[in-house]
């Protein structure tokens, strides 16, 4: 039998094509990771029962010559906010515990048509509202690389069930750098789309204005397969769902990157306040993109830090707006770390969300203009490494919010406010064993020129990428 | 937090004193978040329509 936990979907589908191994195969090794891991991690609130089930029909169907792509047969795990029809969505609060969807997302019609088995729900910060990845509802889910550190928020369980190799693949939702933050902290690859290239029909909101869905994989071409994918099959796109997009991609990603690429580095005082581990990481990251033939040019970016604020008020307006009758009815059943933050909206007026609208909209202008002497910014993910679950407990929770939790998003939530397709992969890893992610963005609806990047990045970075975590 | 707000949340919620604590510090971190962002917006004298924005995309 083919070891497949270490394999991406871009070499399993090839040996599934092939007939060399099959979705019951992949059922198997699975299955059994998780079986063996679960208990340690806490990725998942539910598994579904007919997992099983599915492989075989998608077994029996490529067999039987109808092979449909490079998702066929593949698991994929789902962020609990996303609907799937007679499946319970919880959005990781007890409040919605017996909220049973009617119908599908539009990205599980998608997946579904793609031939991908969903396999379960994964755990993630209450109504997505939160980094950390703390949730103090649920068995609390652990950092695969160092169980007594935070995943990272919010989608935790995505995260951590990717890099703990019990499904190649997870659905995640990023407002403020949901996928990004916690693929950094779990050292896995998390791919934050173009603003509404994917549906969120069907996925609990946060902020409409900022909220998007992604994938977390174990590589960025398993995000491009993700999203060619979703992209063949989502229905009620507006606009030509492949803008952007050349179809022979995933062949050619070296030849389709530019002559020399310019990769932007930005400066100014927001963008240098890091851990010292992370800029070490980050100025070798540097030094072997230019190794390699990419143009390193340094640009003040220190303007875009009001970005982060902009991200703040938004989204707590519109969280507000989507909570007031829940937190009316269950203010008790919120948990402490999130409905802070939600209540904290009632003090917001509508000049105050107007206006933020008003400047997020100066900065999509603006950020285009950087694009004319770069094709691409490279930053850290995160400017800060994880910190131990327990200083998140009711007791610290206030002290470590301000100390680590706040700076977390500093540099993921800028790309939401300017809707830019974004993508973290890992760059290396710290003294302590923990990895640190290096965050790739391009200009809005380039998406594929991210994920460009980001593949010829992990080839030059791969003695980095065949560390696994300790489960420890 | 001024007495306008920590009254609308104590007649809608009943807040206890640990809530009470980290709510007015995340009202103080929206304060300054506030001033900052409408700050820029006046300096910069921004007119746009703020409904309306450039990297935009609708699913019908």
């Amino acid at each position: 039998m083919i070891e497949i936990l270490n394999k991406d979907i871009f070499e399993i589908s090839e040996l599934i094509k092939k007939n060399t191994i099959s979705p019951v195969d992949l059922y198997n090794q699975y299955s059994k990771q998780i079986h063996k891991y679960e208990h340690k991690i806490s990725s998942f609130i539910e598994i579904y029962e007919d997992w099983e089930e599915k492989a075989r029909v998608a077994e029996k169907q490529i067999l039987n010559g109808d092979y449909k792509g490079p998702l066929h047969g593949v698991p994929i795990a789902v962020k609990d906010l996303i609907d799937i029809k007679s499946k319970v969505t919880t959005a990781g609060s007890k409040i919605l515990k017996n909220n049973i969807s009617n119908e599908d997302a539009d990205v599980i019609k998608a997946l579904e048509s793609s031939g991908a088995i969903i396999v379960g729900k994964t755990q993630m910060v209450e109504f997505a509202f939160g980094p950390h990845g703390i949730n103090s509802n649920s068995e609390q889910t652990k950092n695969p690389w160092n169980l007594k550190f935070i995943p990272g928020g919010s989608s935790s369980g995505s995260a951590a069930a990717v890099a703990s190799n019990f499904s190649p693949i997870a659905i995640g939702s990023d407002t403020g750098g949901s996928i990004r933050m916690p693929a950094s902290f779990c050292g896995v690859t998390g791919f934050k789309p173009s603003y509404n290239k994917l549906s969120t029909n069907g996925v609990f909101p946060l902020s409409w204005t900022l909220d998007t869905i992604g994938p977390i994989a174990k590589s960025t071409r398993d995000c491009a397969i993700f999203i060619q994918e979703v992209c063949k099959y989502q229905k009620n796109h507006d606009l030509d769902p492949f803008k952007g997009f050349n179809v022979d991609m995933l062949d050619n990603f070296d030849a389709m990157l530019p002559v020399r690429l310019k990769v932007g580095i930005p400066t100014g005082k927001y963008f240098e306040n890091i851990d010292p581990e992370i800029n070490e990481v980050y100025q070798n990251s540097i030094n072997l993109m230019r190794d390699n033939g990419a143009e390193i040019v340094e640009i003040d970016l220190e303007w875009l830090s009001l970005c982060r604020p902009v991200n703040v008020i938004i989204t707590m307006a519109e969280a507000i707006k989507i909570h007031s009758k829940f937190l009316e009815n269950n203010y008790s059943e919120y948990t402490y770390e999130v409905v802070s933050r939600l209540v904290a909206g009632e003090a917001l007026s509508v000049q105050d969300y107007l206006g933020s609208l008003r400047v997020m909209n100066y900065f999509q202008e603006k950020i285009d203009e950087i694009y004319n002497e770069i094709n691409i910014i490279a930053c850290p993910t995160n400017p800060v490494l994880p910190d131990e679950i327990e200083n998140y407990s009711k007791k610290n929770m206030s002290n470590s919010l301000k100390v680590i939790g706040a700076r977390i998003p500093a540099f993921t939530s800028i790309f939401n406010v300017t809707r830019q397709p974004s993508l973290s992969t890992r760059a290396g890893i710290s003294k302590t064993g923990l990895p640190i992610g290096i965050m790739f963005t391009g200009k809005f609806d380039q998406d594929f020129g991210v994920l460009q990047v980001g593949n010829w990045f992990e080839k030059l970075n791969k003695d980095i990428n065949n560390i696994n975590p300790s489960m420890n | 937090m001024d007495n306008e707000i920590k009254s609308k949340l104590n007649n809608k919620y009943n807040l206890s004193s640990e809530d009470y604590e980290m709510i007015s510090a995340r009202i103080d971190e929206l304060r300054k978040a506030i001033e900052d962002v409408i700050g820029f917006e006046e300096k910069n004298k921004l007119s746009n329509n703020p409904l309306i924005m450039k990297n935009d995309r609708n699913f019908k």
